[in-house]
């Protein structure tokens, strides 16, 4: 009889203990950016704890690495990979696949010259002068590349890395425009040392083109689905509380080292909550005839050769 | 060259398989049989083709690399990326060299600065540079001509050093004036390590030049790989890897060859 | 020129101008830079003062993240100078005790050592991932060709006449690795850890430049990416400090009396 209830004593005991968070590696490109920052906001505020997930966090600067962390199973999820990468690389059965949007058009991307320098619209970049963008085959290279041809400009697109020494060379003069993505940059543009010249959302093409998404690696969506779910739940919760609480305002300013005004400034002039809808994909086509004009896919494809790329693990009112 | 013993218990000097194989073939045979290992693992799905794809689709992929990826205009701009490097770290290494060895002051006071510089991980200063020259060719050469430059100056004054006193006393005792014992006796007592001195700072400019070319994306073979990597064209980058061996396997050969045919004149 | 040694003790123990011309020269360098980073020649940020640079090393040797950084390199490189230099001596040992075998394999390994290391990098990311897999990978990789090179024509130059002796007491071939080659080795090994540590160092570093979360490297990287230069270059001293230091300390320690 005491045996029994010796067994009910250590089952209730068990069941009382609280239940043992899970690790999900995920690698977040652009540290300190507003929208790949969302599982940073949503951890601190405990809402991945909610859901029994502890996270793992790699920063990564952004691009092919990214990808090379979720295809090599080195992390479980990556936020914020370019569409068109992995789109190709689902064409070659790297073992990834999307299971959200992340960011449809580039708000927060914008092209800048040297104040004082005479240019102040892209037309002015006429006549060969150079504009960098960040690496070949990246959003700030296929945003210029649209604007450049739909407003007719003969400039001179240069890849020159990532924003700081796109910054330097700007202000050394090695570059005649640069490109950055807010909140880099909306200091030095308040304080009047550089000028905006274009948007990447000036063209309705780059408006309207889901450029970023998020993704999960095959083995890990196998074998372990459920966490990749729960990470949704969290993922969406702290995309909606991002918006919506002034808090994560403060997030971004601390971690950018920004006043609080101009983070603010970030988020309200640059950034919209529409273009961070995890559910909103539009303009896939485009991305896959950018991918076939980088030779990145073999031959022409349409919207439904790649729609295996896609699982979609949760959505909300599921 | 002294012979060494093999450790097997056989009979002195011998190798079971000796009479019946030369050495080079057995290499060979090696590679091949290595080849066709990788081979089937990958016929039988046992490794990724993302992680290593088939030698035969390897080979395959070269027709494209040369067509569609210019891997040849892309193998000259390296080489002469290297060659100009590893050729102004001559110029401008082998009179320091020279200096070193001729002032004794000098050799005492900086020769370890150099082998220390040697050693340094200059390859970390690349962003800075890339402001400093631009992201252009002056970035690679600059950078590479830094790398090469130790193993000339350290080299030249190694073989100047060493020149056997017995030389050089007899040029004394045939009352040679300075300039011309160094242009008859010194230097070429010095040629072979000399030679050794260029034929490192080429492959510490080669070293360079890839490694730049691979952290900048800026053109030549380096990029190439990066490039074929961000775009998980495997087979592609595994061609390119393959070729950047063959060719730094050439340019070793080949100066090897060189150094012998100096020594012998 | 006044050979030192033949002028006699007395010369000998006179004022040696070699420290004085260092410091000298030291000064030299670092007032001309200091020129440079004050005149305006270059945009502001890429020179940066002495004093910025002095201030961002004193708060780097004095914060606990950038220990957490330098432990994980360090790490890496000794995990991969271990593997690297092992695998290195053993196969070294097989070449070079083994005529077959040398003359078989070993132009590979000569013609594959000058081989820029870095192209496998793609390779060894996909494989060992973003942690410090890759990058022990990478820095074993990389010391193993010249720790091979090294051993193998030191084994080579083992005298003869001991291996007989060992044949002729029947020493098994661990016994004769043991008490034949590797004693005869410790010069050449000295020398291929001396070279392989220095590669070691610069493949880890650049595997961590490449795709890493933590280390050196990846400290060099980030505050490069948010364009804190003095802090960039502080993190850089100490890189080439202890990769150069390293390099002379193993070169002092580990030369052999009367060399």
């Amino acid at each position: 009889m005491r045996g029994r209830w010796a067994i009910v004593a250590v089952l209730a005991m068990a069941a009382a203990l609280p239940v043992r968070a899970e690790t999900l590696k995920i690698a977040i490109p652009q540290k300190g950016a507003w929208d790949t920052s969302f599982s940073v906001y949503g951890d601190r505020q405990g809402f991945f704890k909610e859901q029994g997930i502890d996270l793992d966090i790699t920063y990564t600067e952004g691009g092919a690495t990214t990808e090379t962390a979720v295809i090599s199973g080195s992390v479980d999820v990556a936020v914020a990979t370019g569409t068109l990468g992995i789109l190709s690389a689902y064409t070659k059965n790297a073992p990834v696949r999307i299971i959200s949007a992340e960011s449809t058009g580039s708000a927060d991307l914008y092209y800048y010259a040297k104040a004082g320098s005479g240019i102040k619209t892209l037309k002015d970049l006429k006549g060969g002068k150079t504009i960098g963008f960040s690496a070949p085959g990246s959003s700030s290279n296929l945003a210029l590349l649209t604007l450049l041809k739909e407003q007719g400009v003969d400039a001179k697109p240069v890849p020159a890395g990532g924003m700081p020494p796109t910054f330097t060379q700007v202000m050394s003069g090695q570059l005649d425009a640069g490109w950055a993505a807010a909140p880099f940059g909306v200091l030095d543009i308040d304080q009047g040392k550089i000028v905006v010249i274009a948007h990447a959302n000036d063209s309705k093409d780059v408006a309207t083109e889901t450029i970023r998404v998020n993704v999960a690696n095959l083995n890990t969506l196998q074998q372990h689905r459920d966490l990749i779910v729960r990470f949704m739940k969290a993922y969406v919760k702290s995309y909606e509380w991002a918006y919506d609480n002034p808090k994560a305002i403060d997030y971004l300013a601390a971690d950018n080292n920004l006043p609080r005004a101009a983070a603010e400034k970030t988020v309200k002039g640059f950034l919209t909550k529409e273009a961070n809808d995890p559910y909103r994909f539009s303009g896939i086509q485009r991305v896959l005839d950018e991918a076939l004009a980088a030779k990145r896919i073999p031959h022409a494809m349409k919207e439904d050769d790649v729609k295996g790329a896609f699982d979609i693990v949760w959505k909300p009112g599921q | 060259m002294s012979k060494a013993l093999s450790i097997s218990s056989g009979s002195p000097g011998s190798n079971a398989l000796a009479p019946k194989l030369p050495p080079g073939a057995a290499g060979l045979i090696t590679l091949a049989a290595l080849l066709a290992l990788w081979q089937a693992a990958d016929a039988l799905g046992l490794v990724s083709p993302l992680i290593a794809p088939a030698p035969s689709d390897i080979a395959a992929s070269f027709p494209a690399l040369i067509s569609d990826e210019g891997l040849l205009q892309r193998f000259v701009q390296t080489f002469f990326e290297a060659l100009i490097s590893a050729g102004l770290a001559v110029i401008v290494g082998t009179p320091i060299g020279w200096w070193l060895h001729a002032k004794r002051w000098a050799g005492r006071a900086y020769e370890t600065w150099v082998a220390s510089f040697a050693a340094a991980p200059l390859v970390l200063l690349y962003p800075l540079f890339l402001v400093f020259f631009g992201r252009n060719i002056g970035t690679i050469i600059v950078m590479s001509f830094l790398t090469a430059l130790p193993s000339v100056i350290l080299k030249t004054k190694e073989g100047l050093d060493s020149v056997r006193r017995v030389l050089i006393d007899v040029g004394r005792s045939l009352r040679m004036p300075p300039a011309k014992l160094f242009w008859k006796i010194m230097l070429p007592a010095s040629v072979p390590t000399l030679c050794t001195g260029v034929r490192l700072a080429l492959v510490y400019a080669l070293i360079s030049v890839v490694g730049i070319e691979f952290l900048i994306n800026f053109g030549g073979l380096g990029e190439l790989i990066d490039d074929l990597a961000e775009r998980w064209e495997i087979p592609m980058m595994y061609g390119a890897i393959s070729f950047v061996v063959l060719t730094s396997i050439c340019f070793f050969f080949l100066t090897e060859r060189i150094e012998r045919w100096l020594m012998r004149g | 020129m006044v050979d030192a040694r033949l002028a006699g003790p007395a010369a000998a123990r006179s004022w040696s101008p070699v420290l004085p011309l260092r410091v000298a020269t030291m000064l030299a360098l670092l007032v001309i830079w200091e020129a440079v980073a004050r005149s305006g020649l270059v945009f502001e940020g890429v020179v940066p003062s002495l004093v910025a640079i002095g201030g961002a090393l004193a708060d780097l040797l004095t914060s606990a993240n950038f220990y957490w950084n330098l432990e994980l390199t360090a790490i890496e490189v000794a995990v991969s100078l271990a593997l690297g230099a092992s695998a290195g001596i053993v196969v070294g040992l097989v070449l070079g005790a083994r005529p077959f075998a040398g003359k078989a394999f070993e132009p590979y390994v000569h013609y594959l050592a000058p081989t820029p290391k870095i192209v496998f990098l793609p390779i060894l990311l996909v494989l060992f991932g973003v942690g410090p897999g890759s990058k022990i990978a990478m820095g074993a990789l990389s010391c193993f060709f010249p720790m091979v090179l090294s051993v193998a024509s030191g084994v080579r130059q083992v005298d003869p006449v001991l291996l007989r002796v060992g044949r002729s007491f029947n020493l098994s071939i661990l016994q004769t690795v043991r008490k034949i080659y590797l004693p005869a080795l410790v010069a050449p090994i000295a020398t291929g850890l001396r070279l392989g540590s220095g590669v070691a160092i610069i493949g880890c570093l650049l595997a961590e430049i490449k795709m890493s979360n933590r280390g050196l490297g990846f400290l060099v990287m980030q505050y490069y990416s948010q364009f804190r230069i003095p802090y960039m270059y502080a993190a850089l001293l100490v890189a080439f400090i202890i990769a150069a230091g390293g390099n002379a300390v193993i070169a002092r320690y580990l030369r052999l009396p009367g060399k």
